[in-house]
């Protein structure tokens, strides 16, 4: 990443003082003029807002919320901002429920964090019957609040530790989940300083335990999942683990070119594989 | 009646009319003569005494207890003022017919008469072109709400500072009507003064039709505020006006993109390297839309939401094939034509605003007005926009004469 040099500050500040708060963290001169434009549309303390995003505070933690599909999510510290690369699968998966035959499907949305992927998919399928957990009592409460903040009722909601709790797992259509992904060697190299200052690690740091747990637990109660990944080695584990017979496997990219999201369905299943028809590309 | 007689007619109609080219071109040849009074082409009268008729049904329906939907109550309002101007048109017709025999017959009277003939034929004349305006077929958006694209054209800063007075032109005339309006997008300058470029929608039905005449290239002479010598300069600003033809919102966006075949239109996403996912965590909401088969490409990226930046990049898209089928139309049906009429639509350099003079003329028809202040803030730009509306249906007019 370029250097910033002072003189690049002091000549975007000289247009607007806040400016040259936000350019060392919003990166370019175009891009720091577009927040401070969301700042003041926001009708927040400007001066406060520009003070906390040049300590790198993430923005949805400065003012609050992140759009989300046509969700407006709430965000709070302690619990992961909704990333693009999750509203676009989950957009696109929604949309495909929608138009499937399955109209009240069962759907199970692990590590929800926010619970915008919960969320998102009770607002497209008001029929289906969601249960949306964490093991976060933060992400738990801010759930809630999210609820209430979009008008979107009848989501159950639990605080459960997934890797740890023996209670038996609902059975379900679909199970949702985007779990930890960044194993911990990598977590200071790849990490941005925003995400590692100010992001719970809880909700980044972990290596394969929960795609394990996919495979071990959920797989036995879901007719098919859809888990986001981090890197394309947590897709071919879970490729790996899971009974080529009974089961298809596939690979998303998101519009980055990343591989993004790992996923499956029983292959004996006509409307599933009609319904995941085209949303990534088979490996199984 | 012969086509030359109604021509003459017409000129005499528009020598009246201030302010238009035309006026300028005949107001040295001469004034009004006995011989100029004309009456409508028959099958004009026609047309207007079949709205007399549908006025009459309708009035009949209403009598017998009938109510109004929304396309009658429309058609009620342009058949009563037809019909008011269709009598007063009459009137004076028959009062001018009166007079030319009390003309012939007494030579005691014929002084009075004549000068009471003289006063009575500009208002006759007044009163056909009215008539005339009022059976012109509207524009096909002319219910529509509009969206204007500003851009500064040459001049540098100084261009995108003027294109910044035009947005607050066009917000304050908004604002003077009473009309609902938003910022779509505006992209400002890098050192903060001026814009590079800014998308306003007028949410008002009809708005169209009023600013419709506003599309071209806008021209400035003032000595700018970062001028140091005094020098005047010269610099331009675009306008784009076009029809709302849905609104901003998702679903209406969702519903209109699924009208596309795939291989139609690309959607692109702000693209950054590194891992993504969890590991950054990027505000960039941008979106860019491209339609292959026109070669649109509208960006948006005024809204943290890339769902609302998709929303209205795709209201923006659009408007413009809207706009484009409608320009396209137009020219098959000239060229069907072989129509050697000039339009105003595609017109360059539509209007000066001169500083130094205090006076805003629009070129394309000869109108000038010395407000720069009024102007640019919107309240008498209606001065300005009104003289353009009579230039464009005096040529209207003219076209629907030439065609009976």
């Amino acid at each position: 990443m370029p250097r910033i040099s002072p003189a690049m500050i002091r000549k975007v500040a000289s247009y607007d003082p806040l400016l040259g708060l936000l350019l060392p963290v919003c990166r370019t001169a175009e891009a720091a003029r577009q927040e401070l434009h969301w700042i003041r549309n926001e009708g927040a303390s400007v001066q406060r807002a520009c003070a906390l995003r040049a300590r790198s505070v993430p923005l949805q933690y400065v003012l609050g919320s992140q759009p989300f599909g046509e969700l407006e999510i709430l965000c709070k510290r302690n619990v992961l901002i909704p990333r693009w690369e999750t509203e676009e699968w989950a957009s696109e998966l929604a949309a495909r429920w929608q138009t499937s035959r399955v109209t009240a499907p069962t759907v199970v949305d692990l590590c929800t964090g926010t619970g915008c992927v919960a969320l998102l998919l009770k607002r497209a399928l008001p029929r289906a019957q969601v249960t949306a957990i964490d093991c976060s009592p933060f992400a738990i409460a801010l759930v809630t609040k999210n609820l209430h903040h979009n008008d979107i009722r009848d989501v159950t909601v639990l605080q459960r530790d997934i890797l740890r709790d023996d209670r038996p797992a609902i059975a379900a259509d679909l199970v949702v989940c985007n779990p930890p992904y960044i194993p911990r060697d990598a977590f200071v190299r790849d990490v941005t300083t925003s995400v590692k200052m100010y992001e719970p690690r809880l909700a980044l740091v972990a290596d394969k335990e929960f795609y394990t747990n996919l495979c071990d637990v959920w797989l036995r109660h879901t007719r098919s999942f859809v888990y986001e990944i981090g890197d394309i080695s947590q897709a071919h584990f879970v490729a790996d683990r899971i009974s080529a017979t009974t089961w298809s496997v596939g690979i998303r990219r998101d519009s980055n070119g990343k591989p993004r999201v790992v996923y499956g369905f029983k292959t004996d299943d006509v409307q599933l594989n009609k319904l995941y028809d085209g949303f990534g590309y088979l490996v199984r | 009646m012969n086509f030359t007689k109604t021509l003459r007619l017409m000129r005499n109609t528009t020598l009246l009319r201030q302010p238009s080219f035309v006026a300028r071109r005949w107001s040295t040849t001469t004034s009004p003569t006995i011989d100029d009074v004309e009456e409508l082409h028959p099958s004009l009268i026609s047309r207007i005494k079949q709205y007399v008729e549908q006025l009459h049904g309708l009035e009949q329906m209403l009598a017998a207890g009938g109510s109004f939907n929304a396309a009658s109550q429309i058609l009620y309002a342009k058949a009563s003022s037809i019909k008011d101007i269709y009598e007063r048109y009459q009137d004076q017709l028959e009062g001018l017919k009166a007079l030319r025999e009390m003309m012939d017959d007494d030579p005691s009277l014929k002084e009075d008469a004549e000068a009471e003939y003289a006063k009575l034929v500009p208002q006759l004349a007044k009163t056909s072109s009215e008539l005339l305006r009022k059976l012109i077929p509207p524009h096909e958006f002319a219910d529509k709400p509009c969206i204007l694209e500003l851009r500064p054209g040459v001049g540098g800063i100084e261009a995108m500072i003027f294109a910044q007075d035009l947005l607050n032109m066009y917000a304050g005339y908004a604002q003077s009507k009473r009309w609902k309006y938003h910022l779509t997008s505006k992209t400002e300058n890098q050192s903060g003064s001026g814009i590079v470029d800014a998308i306003l929608s007028i949410d008002e039905p009809g708005s169209y039709d009023v600013l419709k005449h506003e599309a071209g290239v806008h021209r400035v002479q003032r000595i700018p505020a970062t001028e140091t010598k005094g020098r005047t300069h010269t610099s331009t600003a675009a306008v784009v006006v076009l029809p709302q033809m849905g609104n901003e919102s998702e679903k209406a966006a969702d519903a209109y993109e699924r009208s596309f075949k795939p291989d139609e239109i690309r959607i692109d996403v702000m693209r950054a390297s590194g891992k993504g996912g969890q590991h950054v965590n990027t505000t960039d909401s941008a979106v860019r839309l491209t339609h292959f088969p026109s070669g649109i490409v509208v960006s948006m990226q005024d809204e943290r939401s890339q769902h609302k930046n998709k929303a209205k990049a795709f209201a923006i898209l659009r408007a413009r094939l809207a706009e484009r089928e409608r320009l396209e139309r137009e020219e098959k049906e000239r060229s069907a034509r072989k129509d050697q009429v000039t339009t105003t639509d595609r017109s360059d350099k539509i209007r000066t605003y001169n500083f130094p003079q205090n006076r805003i003329t629009d070129h394309r028809c000869g109108f000038s007005m010395h407000d720069i202040e009024g102007v640019m803030s919107g309240e008498r730009l209606d001065d300005l926009i009104n003289a353009m509306e009579a230039y464009d249906s005096d040529l209207k007019a003219r076209k629907i004469l030439q065609e009976v």
